[in-house]
């Protein structure tokens, strides 16, 4: 037996947190086992053997943990037990929002016909039933999709009688700004059990400035109404929040406003803003990486403090490929063009491929791209021991900036802090 | 645009035509001398749009900027990782009751184990366990000669159809037999399980009987034939593998002869090469293998007679090696697990072995990862060769008896070239009017 490439040690107190990134593993071990773990003197483990070996603290001499990371992210990619999608039913939106990366729906506004969602149907349908899954999920996104109800209801409905006459499990959420949840959309949608994902950036004085109307008019009133018929519903909310220098300081301040309005059941989403996208590379305020992962981090920690429920696990987990490796996901949009993340659209350059007229899609060599990307490839990954939990970054935005999935972003520095401040977190919360 | 990395020319001098097969897409293009020559020229443009269109639909030629051995690599991962089906060989018993001269295994006198009660409970707990949320399950039973154990796979087929059912997945079985074994009792007992037989045979009644035949030396051909008649008169579903040397090549038109003779057409009829890749006993026969072309022609001889077949069956093809992926596992009568059903013989390809609640314990993780990665892309004379996309790296187990290491192709040097030649040829004739099988160049 042999130490694992991917044991990492973090002090806590007078002991040790020790993570397995390549098998999630989380042990708190003395300085003695820590010596025994770097020097590889495996007889001194005495006791601990068991318990390592099964966790894979400790691995078999001939193991290449590297290529078994490798075996684990390739085969994420295709299990595609469930297909997934985000649709574009239009690109218009009836808001500015100040760091929008899509072009705040001026440079492009296409919007789904009845034809053409028809083709995006026959797609979605001959995807799912290309891999045998058992589910469909359906995003519905924008611009603003919720101006497109005829089309988005047309979409939901067949999709969903389909999944019923098949036995396949069914789900849909909606992306949207918050400003259109009217009594009746909510209710449309509501009856395919359709959940949603509003944004807020902040309380009242902070979202207004940067989520606005075309003539500058600030929105949190409308959404707050929104966020309240959706709840009185029954309906599942998420709140996304955009993290940046310029609102990090009044998240909390949101938070309180949520829970003392009654809406202390919604699921709390934080994203940093960083320059991933061409359409946002303006905007001023995007966040430095260590400091961007950090404040996500503690912002999730007080949010479950205070009682919220977060997107993202508390604990510390190993990852396959993320959504835009997988085989069975798709963003399609109004031109039935096809991207492998929904942060690509709408550029032509970032389309993996096209639905053409008979219903069948087309690739192109940037599918290939994506789908071959592999962390393990990279020299840089391969030798770094949390590529399980990091996996080399984020494929759109290495893409974005590179020209080609098959290279890496690395935030490092921020990443061990994230990992070392959740691990404590964790560990503190079980003992 | 480029030339693609995996096209296989066709062209024949003398008639001045050819065609062009692209072993990753598997489509066929017409090309004249003027094409080839400005593909071959790196003068691509130069071609007639109408042209160029067509080449571009069969992947003929590609996107500059595509990397074929991504496509390779998505391909592999593809067929490796799909979650939709998982499938399971199960070893009841090493023991068999015949004595085939060419026997690979040693007729089930060097591995005699047969599975006890507790290892057919490890094996129906681990199949419940590993195979949740697939859609299809697919158990094959292999030997030695399963049915030497029939209360073995009654065991495992009732547990396993009820977890099936229950969990709505598809079921399916497939029996590797000798046949000699199956009975109207058999049959009847078997009906509810969606199974399908193989069965083997060698040649007509004379050369069958001497290379197939029972522990005392007698022939199975007449036992064989009413077997296949109890599988027709209970539509059980079965196909006939001919296995083929040099030496039993020629007698193969009178099998088929006979069996046409018998009311036997329409039967579907695989014929595979007699090889001593992965055998680990010394056969009792001289055999010399056949090479593929001639196999092929089997297949177009056994076509025209009216019975189903293949143009032509390459060893471990693609879509034939289950070992490729990972969804797929063998068990044997010690509950030791391994990604090859020939492997068990050999104790440094076992990946695991299953403990009292089917769980896989003890792995070996280097044979896991070998077998599991093994693909093209992992093999340098695979990674340069045309051929990567039908034939996947050849058999894995021949190349590691053969080089030492499954990181090594399991291929026959340019036996490749010559299937696909008669693949097309014989599929498609009518592409090939006025040219013979000589006249066509590779």
């Amino acid at each position: 037996m042999k130490p694992s490439y991917y044991n990492c040690f973090f002090p806590f107190k007078t002991m040790y947190i020790l993570f397995n990134s390549l098998r999630g593993a989380i042990f708190v071990v003395d300085e003695e086992v820590k010596t025994v773990l770097e020097t590889g003197n495996l007889e001194a483990l005495g006791d601990l053997e068991d318990g390592f070996k099964k966790s894979g603290i400790i691995v078999e001499d001939n193991l290449n943990e590297q290529d078994m990371y490798s075996m684990t992210y390739n085969g994420s990619k295709y299990n595609a037990l469930s297909t997934s999608l985000h649709v574009i039913t239009t690109y218009a939106c009836n808001l500015s929002c100040v760091y929008c990366y899509e072009g705040k729906g001026e440079l492009e506004h296409k919007v789904m016909d009845e034809k053409t969602s028809n083709r995006a149907i026959q797609f979605i349908k001959d995807l799912t039933d290309s891999y045998n899954s058992k589910a469909l999920g359906i995003e519905l996104f924008g611009g603003e999709p919720l101006l497109n109800m005829p089309i988005n209801e047309g979409i939901v409905g067949d999709l969903s009688r389909w999944c019923e006459e098949g036995g396949l499990d069914f789900s849909v959420n909606a992306i949207t700004n918050g400003t259109l949840c009217s009594e009746e959309n909510v209710e449309t949608l509501g009856q395919y059990g359709c959940s949603f994902l509003v944004t807020v950036d902040g309380p009242e004085k902070v979202h207004d400035q940067r989520r606005v109307y075309k003539n500058g008019k600030g929105t949190f009133r409308d959404i707050m109404e929104g966020l309240y018929r959706i709840r009185d519903n029954d309906l599942g909310t998420m709140i996304r929040i955009n993290v940046d220098e310029g609102n990090k300081n009044d998240i909390v301040a949101l938070f309180e406003e949520l829970k003392g309005g009654g809406l202390d059941k919604v699921i709390i989403s934080i994203k940093p803003v960083f320059n991933t996208s061409p359409a946002c590379m303006s905007y001023g305020y995007c966040m430095p990486d260590v400091e961007g992962l950090g404040i996500v981090n503690e912002l999730y920690a007080v949010a479950r403090k205070m009682g919220f429920r977060a997107e993202e696990p508390e604990r510390p987990t190993p990852q396959g490929a993320c959504s835009a490796q997988r085989a069975s996901y798709f963003t399609i949009d109004p031109h039935l063009r096809l991207f492998k993340c929904a942060i690509l659209p709408p550029y032509e350059k970032n389309a993996v491929g096209v639905v053409n007229d008979e219903g069948r899609a087309v690739f192109n060599y940037v599918n290939v791209d994506f789908m071959s990307r592999d962390p393990v490839m990279l020299d840089e990954c391969r030798k770094c021991r949390i590529v399980p939990v990091c996996r080399g970054g984020c494929p759109a935005e290495v893409y974005e900036t590179q020209g080609t999935t098959h290279g890496y972003v690395c935030r490092k520095s921020g990443f061990y802090k994230m990992l070392e401040e959740n691990l404590k977190r964790f560990v503190t919360n079980s003992m | 645009m480029k030339e693609s990395a995996y096209n296989v020319y066709l062209l024949d001098e003398k008639e001045k035509k050819g065609l062009v097969f692209n072993t990753m897409k598997r489509s066929i293009v017409q090309i004249d001398d003027e094409v080839y020559n400005l593909i071959k020229d790196n003068q691509i443009d130069k071609i007639d749009q109408d042209v160029l269109d067509v080449l571009t639909k069969g992947n003929i030629v590609v996107d500059n900027n595509l990397n074929e051995l991504d496509i390779l690599k998505i391909m592999f991962c593809r067929i490796k990782f799909s979650t939709s089906s998982i499938g399971f060989t199960i070893i009841p018993t090493h023991v068999c009751n015949l004595a085939c001269t060419y026997c690979y295994q040693g007729h089930g006198d060097v591995l005699s184990e047969t599975m006890s009660q507790d290892v057919i409970r490890k094996t129906v707990e681990f199949i419940k366990k590993s195979a949740g949320g697939r859609r299809s399950l697919g158990i094959n039973f292999y030997g030695g000669e399963p049915l030497l154990y029939p209360e073995v796979i009654f065991q495992v087929l009732k547990e396993v159809k009820a977890f099936a059912d229950e969990h709505e997945m598809q079921f399916s079985t497939t029996f590797t037999s000798n046949g000699t074994l199956f009975t109207q009792e058999i049959v009847d007992r078997l009906k509810d399980y969606n199974y399908e037989v193989q069965i083997t045979l060698c040649g007509p009644r004379a050369v069958h009987d001497t290379i197939r035949v029972d522990k005392k030396g007698r022939g199975t051909y007449e036992r064989l034939m009413d077997v296949i008649s109890l599988f027709r008169e209970n539509d059980v579903k079965f196909h006939i593998r001919v296995d083929v040397d040099l030496d039993n090549y020629d007698t193969i038109t009178s099998l088929l002869e006979d069996l046409k003779k018998r009311g036997f057409e329409g039967t579907y009829m695989g014929f595979c090469p007699i090889g001593k890749d992965i055998c680990y006993t010394e056969i009792e026969r001289e055999s010399s293998e056949i090479d593929p072309a001639s196999l092929a022609r089997l297949s177009k001889l056994a076509h025209d007679m009216g019975f189903k077949t293949n143009p032509i069956y390459i060893h471990n093809f693609v879509e034939g090696c289950s070992a490729l992926i990972d969804g797929f596992l063998a068990i044997d009568p010690h509950g030791d697990v391994y990604k090859c059903i020939a492997a068990p013989n050999y104790q440094e390809h076992r990946i695991g072995t299953l403990d009292a609640e089917g769980n896989l314990t003890n792995m070996n993780y280097e044979s896991y990862c070998a077998w599991t990665l093994r693909d093209p892309l992992h093999i340098k004379e695979c990674r340069e060769c045309k051929f990567s996309p039908i034939c996947g790296g050849g058999c894995a187990l021949a190349a590691y008896s053969k080089n030492g290491s499954l990181l090594s192709p399991g291929c026959k040097d340019e036996e490749l070239g010559e299937i696909v030649r008669t693949f097309i040829m014989l599929r498609y004739p009518e592409l090939f009017e006025g040219c013979s099988y000589e006249t066509i160049l590779l």
